[in-house]
């Protein structure tokens, strides 16, 4: 286990290393610079921007020293564009929001998935089932912005029940992290009603029956705990698919997350933002990996982790 | 252990699940809805009236802040529905004006102060002018304060032998702590080491590189600044004696004729001197070299006085009548900030909620960032009667349709984008919440005139008048927007009034002025004659470009080299870059191509003069026809095209020493209708500004400027 997080570990270094001297490079070689806009300055001020944001050095120089600031004082350095912040602090404030955005997706997705999934194997073949597996299809295949604005239309418009943006009550939370989950569901929804057939037929099931047990607790009780295992080894990279995937809707719905800072910080030639953005998704992404990996192999006694 | 964890592991992830779901919901701050709510488009890049630039950023510092003046719409709006705006007291009376025009006297008042109860006085301006002005400020709109004695000086260190200067030693905290010199990420740029003055009595330059062979302007001038940086001066240091209870070196007492003793300053790292340049150098300069932060030109000598016992009189002396100079006092840049905040906390730390120290009608109560920020009224204004609204909540959406959607679930209060889609059913149901007002703002083209085809005057007339301007406002643009009576857009009612009855635009008059230009070739009259007739007095600007076309060498349109039209991606430019290309090619014969670029390549491009023709579009920063025309200047840095042209730049600097107002127009004028002879751009159209804004939302007052004055805005319950 000890030498298989080690392992991981030293992996995920090598992994930010070069997702980091990529990312630089490839922001460089993008014309226009961050100080650049319609207004020109004079060299000598232009310089002096320059020189603070140390802009003014060779690229060996800025690759490095920003590394070093990053390895060993976590300071990913001033937003080059949102010139009152950090970009610890943007990410500090992005984080928390897309994170509480992403727990209410993946709620949504759970609750709402396992019971289409149950209720479609319990009726197989009847007008629930197919009713509900078609939204499924549906839901995978429809981009969530497209989604986005059809719950826009009846939600916000027809029924005027739900704001149509912004971030400010539990209530305009409900609308992005429904369309954020949608796919999602509709996945699990699939996994858990495949997973519920097997099992369904299965002899132990059959006994189970035969005990004289309602089919509430066989349900409960026996068929949802083996086929809910597929589900559990999806949420690692559901979760890592949520936090990452809500670039789209946060703009939608205005949502000052990690999604709308990554947008704004690459169309800006936000360099220090981006990386920043960059570095923590992919942080994001590796641990969600390995987490996933070793619930595998925790879960199910046949994998070994290496 | 294995098993035993197995068993709790679904327990262990619904506990998690719990957590976070309680987390999640718990991290939902509950906001009282606010007074006001308008969507500002986009987060604002600072709160720092030095380093700020652009609309969003204008509408919530001046709600922080408030400079010498203000401005306040005209009483009656003008016959397009359109307030003026005019200039009334802001920290300070209206100024007394010299009869030459160049010295205005400003009065802070009495009542003025901080809202922490500090007094405001005239040391508090000429502080933050003076923090503008400084190059490591970085201020971008630095340079409207140029036209003050010695500021342009100060702001872009023109220096030469005799000019009085100040030296900044190397000497501030962080340069004393740090191991091997600053860290210049956390570098303030704004002097805060001990300051030297004296008189430069060398100037040690190294071996000046040929910029000449370096084609690219922009990175010749950027090269030739890099050189200034290593020149060492040669300094005589002299004593001076702060004035009893003065704080600025300035309120010094200096005898300028003095003896003082030499010292020799550079900016750079001595050890990153070209040895070259070092072995040339005297033994008594290498050995005594000191580094500095800063040589500048001595700010005791830039048009700015304090005066008067209580320090309330605040002196501005200019290089020239510069008649638009009071507007300045009045935009953003020019606010006031507080030194001892500013110096506490260090730039940008200062600009936090908790830290901020602000003069304005409203206080900064929290930031969010890229969400929303909410100002709340300032109980220490000296105005504080006039304000009406407790809070205002100010958001940054990013996107026009998530702005309409808001809006229209009435939740906010005004969107100051709307997506062009539904503007045309707004002006055709005469919806009241739609506001649309005739902007100082004008689309045009840039047409780089270095290469030919479009070195030509006459093919870029031909291009110019083959443009069907009417037709993109009313076909593609539909928010009320006119093609432009020249390149100035409309709302300068002088100019308007010189227009009138000055056929320059017409058709048969760019044929006449060609005809005249021609009068030695008869031989290319011909062949225009020959391609097209014409009557002296067409009226169809599609002949008068076939002709010009045939003039130009290009007769039927044959023969034009293929050219690109650069625009930025967008679809509204997209679609009037289509129109366009398509008029050119129906109504000429020429075919170009079409090219879309994202904003910041697309700058980069037009920047470098990569381009033929590049879409663009201008904000007047004053109301003032200056502020357009100075763009077309030789080098000016946003001319962009290459053009130059003796006398266009003969009539801007006139204008600029102008002192009679009637005369100047008349000199504007003049330039206009060389631009429009020229065209090294071709004005489209003149924006209007458009608003969405709840009718119980009262004192909105569209402005030539699409300012939003928060300070006088009422909203019904």
């Amino acid at each position: 286990m000890i030498q298989f997080l080690v392992k991981r570990f030293l992996w995920l270094i090598v992994t930010l290393l070069i997702v980091y001297t990529v990312s630089f490079f490839l922001m460089r070689s993008v014309p226009g610079g961050p100080f650049q806009g319609e207004k020109q300055l004079p060299p000598t001020i232009q310089r002096n921007i320059e020189r603070r944001f140390e802009l003014d050095k060779p690229l060996s120089y800025q690759y490095f020293s920003h590394l070093n600031k990053i390895v060993f004082q976590f300071d990913f350095g001033p937003s080059y564009r949102l010139k009152d912040y950090t970009v610890n602090e943007v990410i500090a404030s992005g984080f928390p929001v897309s994170m509480s955005l992403g727990v209410f997706a993946l709620s949504f997705a759970l609750v709402l998935g396992v019971s289409a999934g149950v209720v479609s194997a319990m009726y197989r073949h009847s007008v629930w089932d197919v009713t509900l597996m078609t939204v499924a299809t549906l839901g995978i295949a429809v981009p969530n912005f497209v989604l986005a604005s059809l719950c826009l239309i009846v939600f916000v418009f027809y029924l005027g029940i739900l704001p149509a943006a912004g971030w400010s009550s539990l209530e305009s939370v409900l609308l992005p992290a429904f369309c954020l989950g949608a796919p999602f569901a509709a996945y699990i929804a699939r996994l858990t009603r495949t997973g519920m057939l097997e099992i369904l037929n299965q002899d132990y099931i059959r006994t189970a029956y035969a005990k004289g047990l309602t089919t509430y607790s066989v349900v409960t009780k026996h068929a949802l705990k083996m086929a809910i295992i597929p589900v559990v080894s999806y949420l690692g990279p559901a979760t890592a698919g949520i936090l990452t995937g809500s670039l789209v809707l946060e703009r939608i719905f205005a949502i000052p997350g990690m999604g709308t800072h990554f947008v704004e910080a690459a169309l800006q030639r936000d360099y220090t933002l981006a990386m920043g953005m960059i570095l923590v998704y992919t942080l994001i992404l590796s641990v969600m990996n390995t987490l996933v990996d070793m619930a595998y192999a925790m879960l199910d006694p046949r994998v070994k982790l290496e | 252990m294995q098993t035993s964890f197995r068993r709790l592991f679904p327990f262990v992830l619904i506990t998690i699940w719990a957590l976070a779901l309680y987390w999640a919901i718990g991290s939902f701050s509950s906001d009282s809805k606010a007074d006001l709510t308008f969507d500002n488009n986009t987060e604002v890049a600072t709160l720092d009236p030095a380093i700020a630039e652009g609309q969003p950023e204008g509408r919530v510092i001046n709600a922080l802040f408030e400079g010498l003046l203000r401005e306040e719409p005209s009483q009656e709006p003008d016959a397009d529905g359109v307030y003026h705006l005019e200039l009334i007291p802001g920290c300070a009376e209206l100024p007394e004006v010299s009869e030459d025009q160049k010295v205005y006297t400003f009065k802070i008042r009495e009542e003025a102060q901080w809202n922490n109860k500090q007094p405001i006085t005239a040391e508090d301006f000429r502080w933050s002018f003076q923090r503008l002005l400084h190059p490591g400020t970085g201020g971008g709109y630095a340079k409207q304060l140029h036209y003050i004695v010695g500021a342009k000086e100060y702001n872009t260190v023109e220096l030469e032998v005799g000019s009085r200067v100040e030296v900044e030693l190397m000497d501030r905290a962080e340069d004393l702590v740090v191991e091997g010199g600053p860290d210049r990420l956390t570098v303030q740029g704004f002097p805060r080491g001990t300051i030297k003055r004296g008189i430069i009595r060398k100037i040690y330059r190294p071996k000046r590189p040929e910029f000449e062979k370096i084609k690219n302007k922009d990175k010749r001038k950027k090269a030739e600044n890099e050189w200034e940086t290593r020149w060492l001066y040669e300094v005589e240091v002299l004593e001076y004696q702060l004035n009893e209870g003065a704080v600025n070196p300035y309120e010094s007492t200096i005898d300028w004729t003095s003896k003082g003793e030499t010292f020799y300053f550079t900016t750079e790292d001595i050890d990153d001197i070209d040895p070259e340049f070092a072995k040339s150098l005297p033994p008594e300069v290498k050995e005594g070299l000191t580094r500095c932060h800063h040589v500048l030109l001595d700010f005791g000598e830039v048009g700015l006085k304090v005066l008067g016992e209580d320090r309330r009189t605040f002196e501005i002396t200019l290089k020239n009548p510069t008649p638009f100079f009071k507007t300045l006092m009045s935009f953003y840049t020019m606010h006031p900030v507080n030194r001892e905040c500013v110096e506490k906390y260090g730039t940008p730390v200062w600009t936090k909620p908790e830290n901020i120290v602000n003069n304005g009608p409203f206080n900064l109560e929290f930031r969010r960032i890229r969400d929303r920020l909410r100002l709340r009224k300032n109980e220490n204004y000296w105005n504080k009667e006039k304000i009406a609204l407790e809070t205002i909540d100010v958001l940054a959406l990013n996107s026009e349709t998530t702005s309409y959607n808001m809006f229209e679930n009435d939740q906010i209060d005004w969107a100051t984008t709307v997506p062009s889609a539904v503007i045309p059913t707004l002006r055709e149901t005469n919806n009241p919440e739609f506001r649309a007002a005739n902007q100082l703002s004008v689309y045009f083209y840039r047409v780089n005139v270095a290469e030919a085809p479009m070195d030509n005057k006459y093919f870029r007339q031909a291009l110019f008048l083959a443009i069907d301007r009417q037709s993109i406002c009313d076909n593609i643009t539909k928010a009320g927007q006119r093609p432009t009576r020249g390149f100035l857009p409309f709302g300068f009612l002088e100019i308007e009034k010189l227009r009138n009855g000055a056929p320059y635009m017409e058709p048969a008059a760019y044929v006449q002025r060609a005809r005249e230009a021609h009068k030695g070739d008869p031989q290319a009259i011909a062949r225009a004659d020959k391609s097209i007739k014409i009557d002296e007095n067409e009226t169809d600007p599609v002949k008068a470009a076939r002709w010009l076309l045939a003039l130009a060498g290009y007769p039927e349109g044959k023969g034009v080299p293929k050219f690109t039209l650069l625009y930025n991606t967008s679809e509204g430019h997209k679609n009037i870059a289509v129109k366009i290309q398509d008029d050119w090619k129906q109504k000429l014969g020429i075919d170009i191509e079409l090219e879309n670029n994202e904003w910041q390549i697309f700058l980069d491009k037009v920047n470098q003069k990569d381009y033929q023709i590049a879409r663009a579009g201008w904000i007047a920063d004053y109301n003032d026809p200056n502020s357009f025309l100075d763009m077309l200047e030789t080098d000016g840095p946003e001319n962009n095209t290459n053009w130059s042209h003796e006398a266009y730049d003969k009539a801007i600097a006139d204008a600029q020493k102008e002192p009679d107002e009637a005369k100047r127009m008349e000199i504007f004028f003049e330039a206009e209708k060389l631009i429009m002879d020229e065209l090294p751009f071709f004005p489209i159209y003149s924006y209007v500004s458009v608003n969405l804004v709840k009718e119980r939302v009262k004192g909105v007052a569209p402005n030539l400027m699409d300012k939003m004055l928060l300070y006088r805005i009422r909203v019904e319950k």
